[in-house]
This record gives structure tokens, sequence and C-alpha cells, in this order.
């Protein structure tokens, strides 16, 4: 890789340790990866912690803080571990807490952006198209190349974090516009008993594409416009875990389409799939392994529950409280926490006994001190994870099956 | 024992020596395997109950959660990890994973990529030598 000025010297440790470590890292990933020189990044997103991290995440946040590491670029932060302020009502184990706040701390000292969550790109920290950016997140990572236009690899995590601390990547991969031509083709056609109003069309369309395309870029025809950002969100959440899916184009809808030659490529490679009702009935069914019987918790927020969400789900709730004995957790940032504070809509659905938290994930703490068996979500990419994750049997519902469930306390199998 | 030699590209560097796990699936370290333990936890994966520790792992590519490379990494930590991982797609995540194992705890897992066609002819191998200065994957079958 050749390098400019700036680099070398950071290459040479005239930058201080930190810089230097993490550019040895990034430029053997570079080397591995045929990239010719780096690119500057404009921000970063770094992952949080979670029970798998254990040790290593720590032991590097906090090597790169001993060193004098700092952050070059504004620097956004995944779910941590824990709910900050309310992780004992979470039952977040003690010992496991206090590992959390030490790589928040770390990140902290680093300059990071406190922000704790899986959504950072719906407020200020938004990139716009063309942006060069270095994130965590398999859900981000989909949605900003996707949906912005921004560019990212799918980076494994940690190497955010050296990223943010040389302001820059390997230009590699999808950082490069040549590299962000789809290679298959899906046409969504006869969808019923779906509609394009459901949000769980999406999380379903998400998955079925993960599971066609493995990590090829995608390029999806059929889809109307009037699709909004939460049903984007739940699409990049399901393809980026069902599949290895880091960008995907919607025709209509995603900025980075280009031409209509790109159609015809598919069709004379083969690489043509359709997906109807049909398959997304069945994908369906693989995401219910829930039996009849007590309801114990419902999951929803995952990726984080935007402001519009609670709005739903407020309306969905009016005059009408939790059965006794079940849980129903909404996961989402500070951000909309304030201000569905501000509208009134969280004393409301606190009073109907739903628990709010902010900061983090269910994946991510040890779920020693709860006793789930059947959980419903609206989330594929919850859905999806969580039986092998937690060990419970998990159904995706669309939102109003989830609090139908939830009132009655009973889930039909 | 016979030696079937295949030229391969090494995304990371080093050297070991070890039985085979190989699989056709591709593997998810968040999610399928326990850095606690070194097992793979997926219940889909035909590797099931498999621990990787002391194992060269075999599969075509990763996929799922950019968590991966941490989890790698803890493995390394707990030394559960494998002794060198053999795909036909890179993956840059498990590429960072083993970068950060030399950089943080100074352990080698070598990474390395093989065709399509010689990826396949792994399966049923008994022992696999990597060996990043030479550029190539060793693996030994027993003589029929």
């Amino acid at each position: 890789m050749e390098l400019n000025e700036l680099e070398k010297r950071m290459k040479a440790g005239e930058m201080g340790k930190a810089k230097q470590v993490c550019l040895r890292v990034q430029l053997k990933l570079g080397e591995a990866f045929g990239a010719s020189r780096f690119v500057p990044i404009s921000r970063a997103h770094l992952s949080g912690y979670n029970r798998f991290s254990g040790g290593a995440k720590i032991d590097f946040a906090k090597k790169i803080v001993g060193l004098g590491g700092n952050l070059e670029v504004p620097t956004t932060t995944n779910p941590t571990g824990r709910d900050i302020s309310r992780w004992r009502e979470f039952r977040v184990p003690e010992a496991f807490s206090k590992r959390c706040s030490e790589l928040e701390e770390a990140y902290l000292e680093l300059g990071a952006i406190p922000t704790w969550t899986c959504t950072p790109y719906s407020y200020s920290g938004i990139p716009v198209k063309g942006e060069q950016v270095a994130f965590a997140e398999s859900n981000a990572i989909a949605f900003v190349n996707s949906v912005i236009g921004a560019k990212t690899e799918r980076y494994g995590d940690l190497f955010e974090v050296c990223s943010a601390i040389t302001g820059r990547v390997p230009y590699f991969g999808m950082h490069l516009e040549v590299n962000r031509t789809p290679g298959v083709l899906i046409k969504v056609k006869d969808i019923y008993p779906y509609s394009f109003s459901d949000n769980i069309l999406f999380c379903l369309l998400g998955y079925e594409v993960g599971k066609i395309c493995g990590s090829e870029i995608p390029l999806i025809e059929g889809i109307n416009s009037g699709v909004v950002r939460e049903q984007l969100k739940n699409f990049s959440a399901a393809v980026a875990a069902s599949g290895g899916v880091g960008l995907y184009h919607i025709k209509g809808v995603t900025p980075d389409i280009k031409s209509k030659e790109l159609t015809r490529n598919y069709r004379d490679s083969g690489k043509v799939y359709s997906i109807t009702g049909k398959d997304l009935q069945k994908r369906h069914r693989e995401l219910k392994s829930v039996e009849s019987g007590k309801l114990d918790l419902v999951l929803l927020g995952c990726p984080h529950f935007s402001s519009s969400e609670f709005m739903r789900l407020n309306e969905l709730l009016y005059n009408r409280e939790i059965s006794p004995g079940v849980e129903f957790w909404v996961q989402t940032n500070r951000e909309e926490y304030y201000l569905i504070k501000e509208m009134g809509i969280l004393s409301r659905l606190l009073s109907a006994g739903i628990k709010i938290s902010t900061d983090t994930c269910m994946f991510n703490w040890p779920m020693d001190n709860w006793d789930f068996e059947r959980v419903v979500t609206d989330s594929a990419k919850f859905a999806h994870y969580a039986p092998n994750e937690l060990g419970v049997r998990t159904s995706l519902l669309d939102l109003e099956s989830c609090v139908q469930a939830a009132v009655t306390g009973r889930c039909k199998g | 024992m016979i030696d079937k030699r295949f030229d391969s590209n090494y995304l990371v560097s080093g050297e070991s020596n070890g039985e085979l796990l190989f699989t056709h699936t591709p593997i998810s370290f968040w999610g399928s395997f326990d850095p606690e333990t070194g097992e793979i936890i997926d219940t889909r994966s035909d590797l099931f109950g498999e621990n990787v520790s002391g194992r060269v792992l075999a599969f075509p590519e990763g996929i799922g959660s950019s968590t991966a490379s941490v989890v790698l990494l803890e493995s390394v930590r707990n030394s559960t990890h494998p002794l060198g991982i053999i795909n036909v797609k890179p993956d840059p995540i498990i590429v960072t994973g083993a970068l950060l194992a030399k950089e943080l705890y100074q352990v080698d897992v070598p990474v390395v990529t093989l065709r399509a066609g010689d990826f396949k002819k792994l399966e049923g191998c008994k022992n696999v030598s990597l060996d990043s200065t030479k550029g190539e994957v060793v693996a030994s079958v027993d003589k029929k």
C-alpha cells in the first residue's frame, strides 16, 4: 500500500504508539484485501460491549487508552451491555455491569460521542451520500451503505476503533464505487397475503434476500415507493443477519442505483431470483417456534425503536394493559426516550406495564437472572438469533399481534 | 498417508498443524460459537457440538454479525481458538480478529483462502498444515 507523508509518520510511531498500533493492523488487512492506499474517513461508529466480548475488547480499548490514543473523527457508539441507569431493573449481573462500564469509560476517554445505539443514523450523526465512514454493527452498515449511500465496509468489531484512531481506512471493498454494483437481481412479485404497508413484510423480505444472497450485493425490484425509514431499518437488520449483506439496492427507493444496463447483466449471468408471498410465508414459519402456552416476553426495538414506532405502539395499547406475568420490553436510545417523554407517551406506556431500556440490547448481557421460554418479537433479526443466543422459543409477529399476545398473556402455537 | 498440496492465499501469516474440522456451511462466530469453551453452539450447523480448539477450521465463508472478530479474539484470550482458518471467500471480519490476536496477545492464527474446487477436496482429510512462508496448505489423507 502506498502511504502519504502523514501515514508514513504514523507508521513510524511519530504520532504516538496508539496510532502506530492501529495503523499496523489496518495496513496488514489492507494489503490482504488489495487496497492500494488509505482513504480518510469523516466519522465512525464503534461496536459496544456484549457478553461474548468478554475481556478481549476491554483489553484492546484499555491498551489504546494507555498508549495515549484519541479519536480523529466524530465517533458514535453502539449499545453497551447494560442500560446505564436502569441495569438493576433489568437484572444485569453486577460484575458484568462493572465490566461494561470499563469499556464505556475507555471510549469516553478516547473522546467518543456516547449514543449507545444501534441506529446511529437516525439523527445528527447521520452521514450523507458519498461520505467515507467506518461503521460497526451489521444493521447500521447495511443501512448507511444502502439507504444513505455513504461508504463503509463490513468491518469486524475493533477495526472501526482502529479506523477512528487513525482517521482513515484501507481503500478497498465498498469504499470504492466500482465494488458497489449489484451481482444478483431479485424480483419481488405477488407478495400476498402481506402488503407494502406491513412492517413485517420488510423483516421477511430482508431475511429472504439475505438467505438468497449470502454476501452478494442484490438489486431488488418490485417494491413500491412509499417505503418508510423504519421498514428499511428492519430490512437492513434482517438482511445483514440472515446473510452477510452489507449493501443492497432497491429500485426506486435507495439512492445508489445506476442504469438499466445492470438489469440486463443479471439476466445474462443467470443470477436472477424471485420472491413471492409463498416464499415469505415459508420463511415466516421458520421464524416461529413458539408453541401454545404462557407468553413470557415481548421484545421490540431490535434495532432500536424510533419515536414513530412508539407512537404506533401507544395507539395499539390505548386503554389496554399488559397481562401480569408478561414482560414487555422495548429497546431504544436516549434521544428517542427523551422525545417520547416530552410527548407524554412514555408515562402512558410505563403505566400499561411496558419496560423501556436505553443504551443496550438484550443480546448483550447474560440472561441468568431471567427465566424466559416463550418470546414474541416484531424483529426478524431478533427471531433469527434468539433461539441459539438466549435458548428461547421465538416467534416473529406483526406489532399488533405482539400487543394482542401481551394483553392476553398467551401465545397461540 | 498421502498429502494434497494446495496453492493458497494467506490473509494472516502464521504456521500451524492440526486435525481438520471441515464444513460446507458458512459459520458466524457470533451466534454459532462459544469462545469460553471453543464449541460450535449452532444447532443448525453440521458441526454442532464440535470443539474447534487445537484444530484447523475450514468453512467456505463467514456470515452474520460484525462481532465475529471479537469473538475470535476472545477465544484466543481463552486459548479455545482454532489453530488456523481456511475459507474460500476472504472475510475481513475474521482477518481482523486474527490480526488483533497477533497485536494484543502475540498469538498467530493463520487465515488462508483456497479456490472453491480445492476447498472441496479438503473434505475427509485428517490433518492440515498451514505455512504462510510457503504459501501453501497441505492436507493429509489416509491412504486406502
